[in-house]
């Protein structure tokens, strides 16, 4: 009889300071497997604007400008915009002028950015991880260009189970599925409900033991609990009510469906970052950890499984 | 017209930003104070000016002035947690971080409890504040029989608990069959309640100019002389600050439930929208409300009067305003008219109470802090039904006991509440030098003269909140400090660290590492 630990997370969001507490999460929780499911990018630029008098400025960051005077204070903010997985971006102000307004322009500096960093953590990754045995999973999620994977693939280290199925210690396997089902922000990664069943039945049918596998979908299961989201008017704006923000269950049917057919052995999601929490589906044990990336916290999910009997223990976590 | 399937990007004043899953627009600032607002229950009202009497030489209107201002600088330090900690759902995740699971889950079970409590309860003021008032003027200025013997039934003991019982479960109902429907019928509840409100406001005002007659119009109704013999009684002590800080108590336990809407926020980082405007904005709002009801209600109806009409065998009718500013309209449309801020606003506190309660019962489940079920959630309705059903079963026993016995008052639960509101507001004091580096990293880093401001307001709320809680610890007027309700405190209190530590101790028992849930990965 062996037990194995497992540590995920999901929904980092570019956020520099969850990557390295993922990367001291098998040390701290003595996991021996770690696992990012997905949304790894980021959603903001923030322009570090350089100023005639040698100064620079920053419209918002944190909610207030900035005026940066020293290269050394420049240091400190824009390492304190990467920690809030924010991209900052030293321009001029004609450049600037450059990209405002024109979202295509602006959508290809997130992807230079986005890549830069991706491919700066797989760095890390293989400094931080390399001989210590830690087997490491990161996937993209429905948020992340397509151009994340080739970074990905570039590492020796971080296995990628989007769309495929993988060896993790202990006789387990994982796959992955880093689509999601449609949003009202028509995502890189979204597609519709029947495309999505279909891609996660085409790779569910290969699994031989479900009872041995993980499924990390990157969407929760629609109406478990795990996928309680803001509802929102047609201005992308949450919907109040007298008890805050109207909560409605925006996660995906398929991935419910193939929960309920397939019975793995563990299901873990992310995408909804205020929905965390742990369920049962059935026979599988279903969790979502959330996700405060802006706030610095990785919130995670710590899973003990035993060879024979299956999941043993699972919290969630804040760290 | 717009392609429904290209992207569709938020944008952010100084910021670029893209089509990315979550990012939201701020809620409008009209919103954020709307439903802060609505979370602060103003139909309370009622039964604080009825319980003016009881502190003799009190001026209503500067404790309402003193409990906004205490409220705000709260209001303050909840908003910043909440601009930490923006996904958090409020108390329950913050002071787990901040000061100790066990405080968190303590002080989130404390007021799941009330809430249970107030569930019931609020089914109770339906029918004393709201139902038999209303039928009891409308009969008597309609001189139907009927209606006034309805409005005796519903004041009744078996009418509160017959119509609070309708009322929790109809509540519990609407939730479970999804919030959509019961917010939407909220938000036009809450609409008519402020139109019902500006009415009365200028019903007292035509009352406190001269231009209707109170006395006459009472008179009316109680036979002649009847104003003046209960004036007569009123006493007319001179103004006591000490009555009047001891009088903080009644509008507190109204607005100070505003901090409830510190559960919203986004990844759009901005400290000055949000949870700080829907908060601050809505007891500003909510308090100015009240004082110019307070004041407009002593101009049109008297101090003496008021002071005396509690306990007055004269007065035929429930003491209170809404019921005087029905017959001073002496108009039965503007009688059903002035009773909707009642009669509309008490069902939608049940449902605010439900939710509340229901959320924290379900993260707990979530959490793996509470049994299974309460993280159950319909996979018809994806409500929270085991929560939602125990709630209505606490809320029918609370309401059960307030009808039928004298072992809890209106304020008997406030007392948790207030250990909640001073945990969090010594938890603001220390919070920037505990966890200087999180501060930092947020927007609510704001300080003057250097001292962070989350500091500056839970140093001056403390002896504010401080004071609210030993009022509602020792007050007698109606029950505030009804010996149950220190017995009930001291048991939840004791129960939730119990509850907290046999988890612990069961879970360590299993090999797990408990410890590790809240703790910080140490970055190397």
């Amino acid at each position: 009889m062996t037990r194995t630990r497992i540590y995920f997370a999901s929904d980092l969001h570019a956020s520099e300071r969850c990557w390295l507490k993922f990367l001291a999460a098998p040390k701290f929780y003595e996991a021996e497997t770690i696992i990012v499911g997905g949304d790894i990018t980021g959603k903001f630029i923030v322009p570090v604007i350089a100023q005639p008098n040698g100064n620079w400025t920053i419209e918002n960051f944190l909610g207030r400008s900035w005026r940066v005077s020293t290269r050394a204070e420049l240091a400190q903010v824009k390492a304190q915009i990467a920690d809030t997985g924010q991209y900052a971006f030293e321009t001029t102000e004609a450049e600037h002028a450059h990209y405002e307004g024109n979202q295509a322009r602006i959508d290809e500096l997130f992807r230079q950015l986005a890549l830069e960093r991706v491919r700066r953590w797989v760095d890390m990754a293989e400094d931080k991880l390399a001989g210590t045995g830690v087997t490491c999973m990161v996937s993209g999620g429905n948020d992340d260009f397509y151009e994340v994977d080739e970074a990905l693939a570039a590492s020796g280290l971080i296995g990628n189970p989007d769309g495929t199925l993988l060896d993790l210690p202990g006789g387990l396997q994982i796959m992955g599925i880093g689509y999601g089902n449609p949003t009202p922000w028509n995502c890189p990664r979204d597609i519709p409900e029947p495309d999505l069943a279909a891609r996660i039945t085409a790779l569910a049918d290969t699994v031989g033991r479900p009872e041995r596998t993980i499924f990390n979908l990157h969407v929760p299961p629609h109406g478990s609990g795990l996928d309680f989201a803001p509802r929102l008017d047609s201005e992308l704006r949450m919907v109040m009510s007298g008890a805050g923000p109207q909560m409605i269950p925006v996660g995906s049917t398929a991935v419910r469906d193939a929960v309920q057919k397939y019975q793995p052995l563990l299901s873990l999601h992310g995408h909804i970052h205020e929905s965390r929490g742990i369920r049962r589906i059935g026979q599988t044990t279903v969790a979502n950890p959330g996700s405060e990336y802006g706030e610095g916290v990785l919130d995670g999910v710590l899973i003990e499984v035993d060879s024979r009997k299956g999941v043993r223990d699972i919290q969630l976590t804040s760290g | 017209m717009m392609d429904p399937t290209q992207p569709k990007v938020v944008g952010v004043s100084g910021v670029f930003t893209r089509a990315s899953s979550g990012l939201v627009r701020q809620v409008s600032t009209r919103d954020t104070v709307y439903y802060g607002v609505m979370a602060i229950t103003i139909a309370y009202m009622v039964f604080i000016v009825t319980a003016w009497p009881g502190y003799p030489g009190s001026s209503m209107e500067l404790a309402t002035l003193l409990v906004t201002i205490g409220g705000v600088l709260l209001g303050v330090v909840y908003s910043l947690f909440a601009a930490v900690y923006p996904r958090s759902g409020g108390e329950y995740v913050f002071l787990s971080r901040v000061v100790h699971p066990s405080v968190g889950f303590v002080v989130s079970f404390l007021q799941a409890f009330w809430y249970a409590f107030y569930f019931g309860l609020n089914g109770a003021f339906f029918a004393i504040y709201g139902l038999a008032p209303l039928f009891t003027v409308l009969g008597l200025q309609m001189h139907s029989s009927g209606l006034t013997s309805a409005g005796t039934w519903f004041a009744s003991h078996n009418g509160i608990f017959v119509m609070g019982s309708v009322l929790v479960l109809f509540i519990g109902f609407m939730v479970y069959r999804g919030m959509r429907g019961f917010f939407r019928l909220q938000r036009w509840a809450g609409a008519f309640a402020m139109a019902s409100v500006l009415v009365t406001i200028v019903v007292l005002i035509l009352g406190s100019t001269g231009a209707l007659h109170f006395a006459s119009e009472f008179n009316a109704i109680a036979g002649s002389g009847a104003y003046a013999a209960v004036e007569r009684a009123g006493a007319s002590p001179g103004f006591s600050t000490l009555a009047t800080f001891n009088f903080m108590v009644w509008p507190a336990f109204s607005i100070l439930f505003s901090v409830n809407m510190v559960s919203f926020s986004g990844e759009v980082k901005n400290v000055r929208r949000g949870p700080l405007v829907g908060i601050v904005g809505s007891m500003v709002v909510t308090g100015v409300l009240m004082i110019v009801l307070m004041w407009l209600g002593r101009g049109a109806f008297g101090d003496r009067f008021l002071q005396a009409a509690p306990s007055s065998s004269k007065v035929p009718v429930p003491p209170f305003l809404n019921v005087f500013a029905s017959i001073l309209g002496h108009n039965p449309v503007l009688t059903i008219v002035m009773s909707l801020w009642i009669v509309f606003v008490i069902p939608f506190a049940l449902g605010s109470n439900v939710i509340y309660s229901s959320r924290a019962m379900l993260a707990w489940g979530l959490d793996g802090v509470a049994p299974r079920p309460f993280a159950n959630v319909s996979e018809r309705r994806h409500t929270p039904v085991f929560a939602i059903v125990t709630l209505v079963v606490l809320a029918e026993i609370a309401l059960a006991i307030f009808t039928y016995t004298t072992w809890v008052e209106i304020l008997s639960g406030f007392l948790g509440f207030a250990i909640a509101f001073a945990v969090v507001c010594v938890a603001g004091i220390f919070f920037p030098f505990t966890h200087r580096a999180t501060l930092e990293r947020s927007p609510a880093n704001i300080r003057i003269a250097g001292i962070p401001l989350m500091t500056i307001c839970g140093v001056l709320a403390a002896p504010f909140i401080g004071f609210i809680a030993y009022r509602t610890a020792v007050d007698k007027a109606l029950g505030a400090n009804a010996h149950i309700s220190l017995i009930v405190n001291g048991i939840l209190i004791a129960v939730g660290f119990a509850w907290f530590y046999a988890l612990r101790w069961y879970r360590t028992s299993r090999g797990e590492n408990v410890d590790r849930r809240f703790k910080e990965i140490p970055i190397e």
